[in-house]
C-alpha cells in the first residue's frame, strides 16, 4: 500500500509504492531517503547510475515466467574489477524479488530469512559453508561498495556503504549472503534462462 | 530479452572507433588503434591503462573470426587473454579467446601451438572441494570420476578484445585440468571466486573449422600436390625413390651372390703333399656335396716337383664318372689359386676332387728321387670348390663399384627427394603466410 513522504531535504512529496520500501530516492533533488518505523531520514545524494547496458530500468515493466512485474528501483554494487545491479521487482501478485544482473546474467532471488547464526569468517571459495542446514559451495566472496540507487528498494541501504558477499550454489539454484552494517541477509534463487524476461519498456 | 547488442563507442584517449560486440556483458574492451584499456563500467570509459606492447596471434586465429558451435549457434571471437607461465627451467604460454555465441552465451577457445580446447562454463551439481582440487590425483564429480593432469598458476601477459570483467595484465588465476570422459573438465580460481569449465579437445584441424577457417584447411589439403608439383608429377617421386633403393638393394645382393661370399661347396684346409707313388697311382684329395644343375669354380694350387710333372685333376660324380679334366703342370707356387675351371654338377650327391699322375710325365730320373718322398710330387696341394663359380673375372672390382655406384644413386634420388620436400615445404609455409596475413587484414578491416 503506498504512502507519502517528504524529502527530508528538499521536501518534496516521496510517494512510496510499499510499507517494505526502505531506500527511497527524491525524484526532485536525488537525496537518498532511509525509510525507518521513525520516519524518513537524509542518506545523501546520490549521482544518478550511469545507465550502462542493460534492457531493465526504473520504471519498467515486463513479463517473467508468466507473471507481470514492474521495476520499482535499484542498487548498484561496485567491486574492484566491476559491478552487479539488483533490480527490486514487484509482481502482480503482490510479491517482490530481486533480478540479480551481474555480466548480462540474470537471477531471480528472493530474501529467506536465516534460520541461524552464520560465519563468514569462516566461508572460502570453493568449499562448502552452513547456512540454514544446507552445505553452500562458495563460487565467489568479496568486499564491495553500495555505488548507488534510484527508485524505491525494499533494503536499507545508503550509497559509499560498504558490504560483503558470498555467492555460492547448491544443486544450481543461486545463494547469495550479503553483510551490511553487521546485518547478515540470505538471497536464494535461480538463474533465469536467457529468454525468461520480457521487458516493455519504462 | 536480447541477450547481445553490438555498439560502436569512442575511445577517450584517442578518439577512434571502438566496437564492442556485446554491451551487456563486456566490463572491458581494448582501443584496436591505441591499446588504451577502457573500463565499461564507467559512464565515461575510463582509461585504464594502454598496454605496452602488442602480442600478434600465435597463428591464424584472430578476432573477429566467426564460426558455428556444434549445436548450430554462430559465433563471433571477441577477445583475447594470454597467459604466461614458468617453471624453473623455461616459460610458455597460451592463448584463450573469447567466443561469444549469439545467444550471449560465452565460451572460451584455447590455443596452444597448434592444439585447441573448447571451454564451457558449467556448474557441477557437485563441485569438489578446494583442497580435494588442490591435493588429489582423481577427483570424483557429479558421478564421474577424473584425473587431475595439470595444475598451474600462470599470469595474463596480454589482453585484447572486449572481456566480461577488468581483466588486468599481471593478474594470475589457478587452474586445475582433470581428464575424463567427455575431455574432462577446468576449475580456474582465485581467492575470491571460483569457475568451472567443460573441456573439449579439438584437433588442429576441428579448431580451423570451428573458426571457419576453410581456406587454411583447403591449403592443408594442396600439401601434396604442391609436393608433387615440385617432383614433376604426383606419382614420380614415390616411384622413382622406390626404383632407386631397389636398384640398390638389387646391385649389393648381386654383388653377394657372384662374389661367391660364403659359398664354399668344399676346401682344403690345410696344405697336403701327394707323393709322386700316389699321384700315379692315383688320389682322392677330397669331397664335395653337389647339386644337379648348379655351377661350380673349381680351384687348384701347389707345388709340382719336379717341375716337368703334370697329372689330371678330376671331379668324378657318384656313378664314378670323371667330369672336370683340369690339367697340372709346372706350378711353382702357392698362393691364390692359380688354377680355375668352371663346370656344371650332374648329379646329385658326393663328388670326389681326384687327382692322376699323366702317364709317363711321372717318371722319374734314376736316383733323383725316392718313391714316397715328399720332396718330389705335389706339396702345398690348396683346393676348393665353390658354388659360384662363374664370376667373371675382375669381379672384385666390379662388384663393389657396382655397390658404389648403386648407393651414390640412390643417395643422389633421396637428396633430389629431399630437396624437393623442402622445397615443397617452402612453398608450403609461403602460401600459409600469405593466407594468415589475409585472415589478420580482413579482421582489422571488419574490427574497423
Amino acid at each position: 500500500m503506498s504512502h507519502t513522504v517528504h524529502c527530508p531535504s528538499c521536501g518534496g512529496p516521496v510517494e512510496v509504492r510499499s510499507r517494505a520500501i526502505q531506500l527511497a530516492v527524491c525524484p526532485f533533488c536525488d537525496q537518498s531517503i532511509v525509510l525507518t518505523p521513525e520516519g524518513a531520514q537524509a542518506g545523501g545524494k546520490v549521482a544518478a547510475l550511469a545507465d550502462m547496458f542493460t534492457e531493465l530500468s526504473t520504471g519498467a515493466a515486463g513479463m517473467l515466467q508468466g507473471r507481470t512485474f514492474q521495476v520499482a528501483g535499484r542498487v548498484r554494487y561496485a567491486w574492484s574489477d566491476g559491478y552487479w545491479d539488483e533490480w527490486a521487482v514487484w509482481f502482480d501478485d503482490g510479491t517482490e524479488g530481486w533480478l540479480h544482473e551481474d555480466e548480462g546474467e540474470l537471477s531471480l532471488l528472493r530474501q529467506v530469512p536465516l534460520e541461524g547464526p552464520v560465519s563468514l569468517q569462516t566461508a572460502r571459495v570453493g568449499k562448502t559453508l552452513r547456512v540454514n542446514g544446507t552445505d553452500v559451495y562458495v563460487t565467489e566472496m568479496r568486499s564491495a561498495t553500495v555505488k548507488g540507487a534510484e527508485g524505491q528498494v525494499p533494503r536499507g541501504v545508503a550509497p559509499g556503504q560498504q558490504l560483503q558477499y558470498v555467492d555460492g550454489k547448491v544443486s544450481g539454484q543461486h545463494w547469495m549472503l550479503e553483510l551490511v552494517d553487521g546485518e547478515l541477509e540470505l538471497f536464494v534463487g535461480d538463474r533465469l534462462p536467457d529468454d525468461a524476461l520480457e521487458v516493455h519498456g519504462a | 530479452m536480447a541477450k547481445v547488442r553490438a555498439k560502436t563507442l569512442t575511445c577517450p584517449s584517442c578518439g577512434s572507433a571502438v566496437p564492442v560486440r556485446n554491451v551487456f556483458k563486456a566490463k572491458l574492451v581494448v582501443c584496436p588503434s591505441c591499446d588504451s584499456q577502457l573500463d565499461l563500467t564507467t559512464p565515461d570509459f575510463q582509461v585504464l591503462g594502454k598496454l605496452p606492447d602488442r602480442a600478434p596471434p600465435q597463428d591464424a586465429v584472430c578476432l573477429g573470426l566467426k564460426g558455428k558451435l556444434e549445436d548450430g549457434r554462430a559465433f563471433e571471437i571477441v577477445g583475447r587473454l594470454r597467459f604466461t607461465d614458468y617453471d624453473d627451467e623455461e616459460s610458455w604460454f597460451w592463448d584463450e579467446w573469447l567466443l561469444l555465441a549469439e545467444n550471449g552465451e560465452y565460451l572460451w577457445l584455447q590455443e596452444e601451438g597448434r592444439s585447441f580446447e573448447l571451454h564451457t562454463r558449467f556448474v557441477p551439481d557437485n563441485p569438489p572441494d578446494l583442497d580435494t582440487l588442490n591435493s588429489s590425483r582423481l577427483l570424483a564429480m557429479d558421478g564421474t570420476e577424473y584425473r587431475v593432469k595439470e595444475r598451474g598458476t600462470p599470469r595474463i601477459s596480454y589482453v585484447e578484445g572486449e572481456l566480461t570483467w577488468r581483466a588486468k595484465v599481471g593478474d594470475s588465476v589457478a587452474y586445475i585440468d582433470a581428464r575424463g570422459p567427455g575431455g574432462g573438465f577446468g576449475v580456474e580460481f582465485t581467492d575470491d571466486e571460483i569457475e568451472f569449465f567443460r573441456r573439449k579437445r579439438l584437433s588442429r584441424f576441428e579448431g580451423y573449422r570451428l573458426v571457419g577457417l576453410q581456406e587454411l584447411l583447403d591449403l592443408e589439403d594442396r600439401r601434396d600436390e604442391l609436393r608433387a608439383e615440385y617432383q614433376k608429377g604426383p606419382k614420380a617421386m614415390g616411384c622413382g625413390g622406390m626404383i632407386m633403393a631397389g636398384g640398390a638393394l638389387m646391385a649389393f645382393f648381386l654383388f653377394v651372390v657372384l662374389s661367391g661370399v660364403g659359398g664354399y661347396a668344399a676346401r682344403s684346409t690345410s696344405s697336403s703333399t701327394v707323393d709322386v707313388a700316389s699321384l700315379q697311382a692315383g688320389k682322392e684329395l677330397g669331397k664335395a656335396k653337389l647339386s644337379a644343375g648348379s655351377e661350380y669354380r673349381l680351384d687348384f694350387d701347389a707345388v709340382v716337383h719336379p717341375s716337368a710333372s703334370t697329372a689330371d685333376l678330376a671331379v668324378r660324380d657318384p656313378r664314378g664318372v670323371d667330369h672336370v679334366v683340369l690339367k697340372v703342370s709346372n706350378l711353382q707356387k702357392t698362393g691364390p689359386a692359380d688354377l680355375a675351371l668352371g663346370f656344371r654338377a650332374e648329379q646329385d650327391g658326393e663328388h670326389v676332387l681326384h687327382i692322376k699322375g699323366t702317364a709317363g710325365s711321372l717318371a722319374l730320373p734314376s736316383g733323383t728321387a725316392t718313391p714316397g718322398s715328399s720332396s718330389t710330387g705335389l706339396t702345398n696341394v690348396r683346393w676348393s670348390v665353390k658354388s659360384r663359380p662363374i664370376r667373371p673375372d675382375g669381379f672384385v672390382l666390379v662388384g663393389p663399384i657396382l655397390l658404389l655406384g648403386a648407393l651414390a644413386f640412390f643417395l643422389l634420388g633421396a637428396g633430389r627427394t629431399s630437396a624437393a620436400s623442402a622445397r615443397a615445404a617452402r612453398e608450403y609455409r609461403r602460401l600459409r603466410a600469405e593466407l594468415i596475413e589475409e585472415i589478420h587484414r580482413k579482421s582489422r578491416v571488419q574490427e574497423s
